[in-house]
């Protein structure tokens, strides 16, 4: 597998199609700056993004496009027919360039030949294709002499620069020179050093800059372009640019370029421009009022521009029927909308068994089908695919091991498994702290391994699964292990466990993932100070998710991560206690037993229940957030699995399973770590959702701790 | 021989996007997680260019440029800082501290080039 | 880096410069160069073979040196082939005629590209 190049090859596709609608366009109306500008930066582009994915031969067949249109935009060569075919031509090589990466027939080479001979030889003064790149500085008068390997034409506009930069210039790490090279790339440039203030060799500072210049050029770009060249020093310099040869003023362009060169060097600015042309009638009144025209004529030249531009938007809506861009933002609210309708859909539905009207009832049923499709719908717009993820940690493995002297294979599975945006975001880093964490303390440098029979090169598997309403992430290695008894030991040592403390293999893995625990010896640069993993836990927990570790000395460890599907809808237990409703994740839930007073006083006022012989320990909902009134005589304990402990909620009363909207709690909340979110319910009363995880890690510090230490 | 760039970022994402396009380039990267970590490893590595993150843990940008600028071995050396749009005020702070120039983020990886180019050469 | 021989009669010094010619090594050749303005009598010969690079600091130095050699009756001449990046760097930096505001000619004046 490569790295991930559907990013460009998405791109690339889009850009074809519209050079094929500017370039139609182009035909019918040659002299359009702005169709030849969208020619140009459309192949640029393609140019430039193909040979950062490494579509090298891309690059360089559009580079030859490029080169042309680069002219044609500074007017040395007309568009004709000609030119437009070659152009339409290479743009179809380049799309079959692209087919042919993804699996395609291989491109015609002969065809790419002809279509760039053919190019080259539009280029006045025949043939040549390259060279006016080359900026070979030659000394070979005492005077001024022109460099610079920009181009420009009789069209190009000379401008008279000086440039004195303060003294104090190098002392930011600027050197002015490059500033010159950068000028020289905009056209060819005439420089003279002055070095009237330059002081005698004794007084010479030799940090400071001394020298000013008086440089002309001549280029096709504006004044900004130059301006550009001095964005950074532009408070350090005093810099005088004007024009001093312009024979690029065609009459009939006069207004809208003389607001253009304004805004260009600044003396306007586009919401001005735009100010005092609105002030004014628009053109057509203008010319009618003069009685340079008629008004019939100026009404029919408008139906044309109209005509046209309706064209245009067509095609352009057209091209973009296959796949649609929207700002996440919109898919945001859509997803709130959707929460919305799916608790009045709830709403409806319990008002219309409340009415027991048989016909409202069978309407109620049909909105909740398709409230529940429109849910499903919404959600999988959200969905991307991991693999862009994974491939993005190849460069990480790449590079890491290089730096630690390993040799490692880094291998991907269901890198096509979908995971909601949000999930996708907040996965990287947890992931680069594992991958790292698996890479530096799991697998051996090359001679360990080989020493112990292994393979020479390790291995990192990344793999993703559905798996019920959750999404496994696992992170494989071949490595040394971990070895549990060793975790243990450094973590007594470092008093995060008292010494007598019995874990499970399974409990010492996850000290892993404790605050500031670190297994290196040495603190390298890649992990070993102690962060890193602990971010690993908080990131998922944030994700309602869950750590799972397994790992065997010498064979290599397995971390896996269940997420959630989706962040914004769960399937909810809805209980209450006294006047407030709480929901629980119904997929921590196991099962609800009852609670009596009698099995309260049966185990002394200890939090314990015996649940068919195993003792499972319990949180009082009631007490924990002090909720108002008595408990009913008999109370409900909802029993989940936390942490893979079995752990129970008393509550009230359960009422049933809910779909809950996650609502955010803001700020108010902030600080309110035992809850997820909130939701509305079916009347219009809040719930607050439960984060079990959480709360049992509240609880644990006071009371679990004491119970274990009161049992054998 | 390769001209040696340092990035300095507390976002993992930033600092690999600037140094996968600037290894691209043919640069040599290496990396800063912080403002601190950055001064530690530059005193010990000379490199030709710094592109540095402004808000970050333990020593923010501002504070690594004018460290660096007292050290005689990056008195000269093109410092890019990395700001954010809004973060005019902080641009001159940077310019004042010594920073060199600064990109705008987001940015894509011509115009990263784009700047290294203009201040490195 | 920088070497300066002085022949006995003290009339003739040759200096060849080598690496680069940039910021951080301006010290050294200001004190090259300050050494054979001392030493020199009558002509300084440069060599610029070994040279690799220059920067503003470095073109600044040489001017103010050889304006110096000028004002005391001495000479400096060129001996030796320019490397391309040195005449790249002088060209873009406008100091093909360094005297630039007056009628003294500039250290680089005269010298010709190869061939």
């Amino acid at each position: 597998m490569e790295i991930d190049t559907s990013a460009f090859t998405e791109e690339a596709y889009e850009l074809l199609s519209e050079l094929e609608d500017s370039l139609l366009e182009l035909e019918e109306a040659p002299e359009d700056e702005d169709l030849i500008g969208r020619v140009f930066r459309a192949m640029h582009t393609i140019k430039g993004s193909g040979a950062m994915f490494g579509f090298d031969d891309i690059a360089e067949f559009t580079h030859e496009v490029e080169t042309v249109f680069d002219m044609v935009r500074g007017g040395s060569i007309p568009v004709t027919k000609t030119l437009i075919d070659l152009t339409l031509a290479a743009r179809d090589q380049i799309r079959s360039m692209l087919d042919a990466s993804a699996g395609g027939d291989p491109p015609d080479e002969a065809k790419a030949q002809t279509i760039i001979t053919g190019l080259r030889a539009l280029v006045p003064g025949g043939g040549g294709g390259g060279d006016e790149g080359s900026a070979n500085a030659q000394v070979t008068t005492p005077d001024t002499q022109q460099t610079g390997g920009g181009k420009a034409d009789d069209k190009a506009t000379t401008f008279r620069i000086t440039l004195a930069p303060s003294e104090d210039i190098f002392a930011n790490g600027t050197n002015p020179v490059l500033l010159l090279y950068e000028l020289q790339d905009l056209g060819p440039c005439n420089v003279v050093a002055r070095l009237g203030d330059l002081p005698h060799f004794e007084e010479l500072d030799f940090e400071k800059c001394y020298t000013r210049w008086d440089i002309i050029l001549s280029t096709n770009e504006g004044e900004n372009a130059i301006r550009d060249v001095f964005i950074f020093v532009e408070d350090e310099c005093e810099i005088d640019i004007r024009v001093i040869d312009d024979d690029d003023s065609f009459d009939d362009e006069t207004p809208k370029k003389l607001g253009e060169i304004l805004i260009e060097r600044g003396d306007i600015k586009p919401e001005q421009l735009d100010q005092v042309l609105h002030a004014q009638a628009p053109l057509g009144e203008r010319l009618v009022q003069a009685g340079v025209v008629g008004a019939e004529k100026v009404k029919s030249a408008l139906v044309e521009q109209k005509v046209v531009q309706e064209k245009r938007d067509n095609r352009k809506k057209a091209s973009a029927s296959t796949s649609l861009r929207v700002p996440s933002e919109k898919l945001d609210v859509l997803v709130d909308l959707v929460g919305e309708l799916v608790t009045v859909q709830a709403r409806l539905t319990q008002t219309s068994i409340s009415t027991h009207d048989h016909d409202l009832q069978l309407i109620a049923e049909e909105v909740e089908r398709l409230t529940g499709e429109l849910r499903d719908n919404t959600m999988s717009i959200r969905m991307l695919a991991i693999g862009t993820t994974f491939n993005k940690f190849r460069r990480l493995v790449r590079d890491l091991s290089k730096e630690l002297g390993k040799e490692i294979e880094m291998t991907t599975a269901g890198a096509d498994t979908e995971l909601d945006k949000t999930v996708i975001d907040q996965l990287n880093d947890p992931l680069i702290h594992i991958i790292r964490n698996s890479i530096d303390h799991g697998v051996e440098p090359p001679d360990v391994r080989e020493a112990a029979n292994k393979p020479r090169v390790g291995k990192v598997h990344l793999s993703a699964e559905h798996s019920g309403a959750s999404v496994l992430i696992k992170v494989m290695d071949d490595g040394k292990g971990l070895d549990a008894a060793l975790l243990k030991r450094k973590a007594i040592e470092k008093g995060q466990l008292p010494a007598d403390a019995e874990l499970s293999d399974k409990e010492c893995y996850m000290l892993i993932f404790g605050a500031g625990f670190s297994m290196a010896e040495k603190i390298t640069n890649v992990s070993g100070r102690g962060v890193g993993m602990d971010v690993v836990r908080k990131s998922i927990d944030a994700l309602r998710g869950s750590i799972d570790v397994q790992s065997e000395i010498g064979v290599g460890t397995t971390i896996t991560l269940k997420l959630p599907l989706t962040l914004a809808i769960i399937e909810g237990l809805l209980v209450k206690v006294g006047d407030e409703s709480f929901i629980l994740p119904l997929a921590a839930v196991e099962e609800c037993v009852e609670l009596t007073r009698k099995d309260v006083s049966d185990t002394h006022g200890r939090h314990v229940i015996n649940v068919r012989d195993v003792i499972v320990p319990y949180i009082r909902i009631r007490d924990r957030f002090e909720v108002k009134g008595n408990s009913p005589e008999v109370e409900q304990i909802v029993i989940a699995e936390v942490n893979e402990r079995r752990v129970g909620f008393v509550v009230d009363h359960v009422i049933g399973q809910h779909q809950t909207v996650i609502k955010s709690l803001g700020k108010n909340f902030e600080h309110s770590d035992e809850f997820s979110g909130a939701t509305i319910l079916g009347d219009g009363s809040v719930a607050l959702i439960l984060d079990l995880q959480r709360m049992v890690q509240f609880v644990q510090v006071e009371e679990v701790d004491e119970l274990n230490a009161g049992q054998p | 021989m390769a001209k040696k760039i340092m990035t300095v970022d507390d976002s993992s994402s930033v600092r690999q996007m600037v140094g996968l396009t600037l290894k691209g380039a043919g640069y040599d990267v290496s990396e800063g997680v912080d403002g601190q970590d950055a001064l530690n490893k530059l005193k010990t590595a000379q490199v030709d260019m710094v592109v540095t993150d402004l808000n970050m843990p333990n020593m923010d940008g501002i504070t690594l440029i004018r460290e660096l600028r007292a050290l005689p071995q990056y008195k000269f050396t093109p410092i890019v800082m990395l700001t954010t749009e809004s973060q005019a005020t902080r641009k001159q702070e940077g310019k004042s501290a010594g920073a060199t120039g600064w990109i705008v983020k987001p940015f894509k990886p011509d115009q990263l080039l784009g700047v290294v180019k203009k201040v490195l050469g | 880096m920088f070497n300066l021989s002085v022949d006995d009669s003290g009339k003739n010094g040759t200096l060849t410069l080598a690496g680069d010619l940039v910021i951080q090594n301006a010290h050294a050749l200001r004190s090259s160069l300050d050494e054979a303005l001392t030493k020199v009598e009558e002509t300084l010969t440069i060599t610029f073979e070994e040279v690799s690079r220059a920067d503003l600091s470095g073109l600044q130095l040489l001017c103010a040196a050889h304006k110096s050699f000028l004002n005391s009756d001495k000479k400096i001449t060129l001996e030796g082939a320019l490397p391309d990046a040195l005449k790249e760097v002088i060209g873009t930096a406008g100091f093909s005629n360094c005297a630039g505001d007056g009628d003294s000619s500039g250290i680089w004046t005269g010298v010709k590209a190869n061939g």
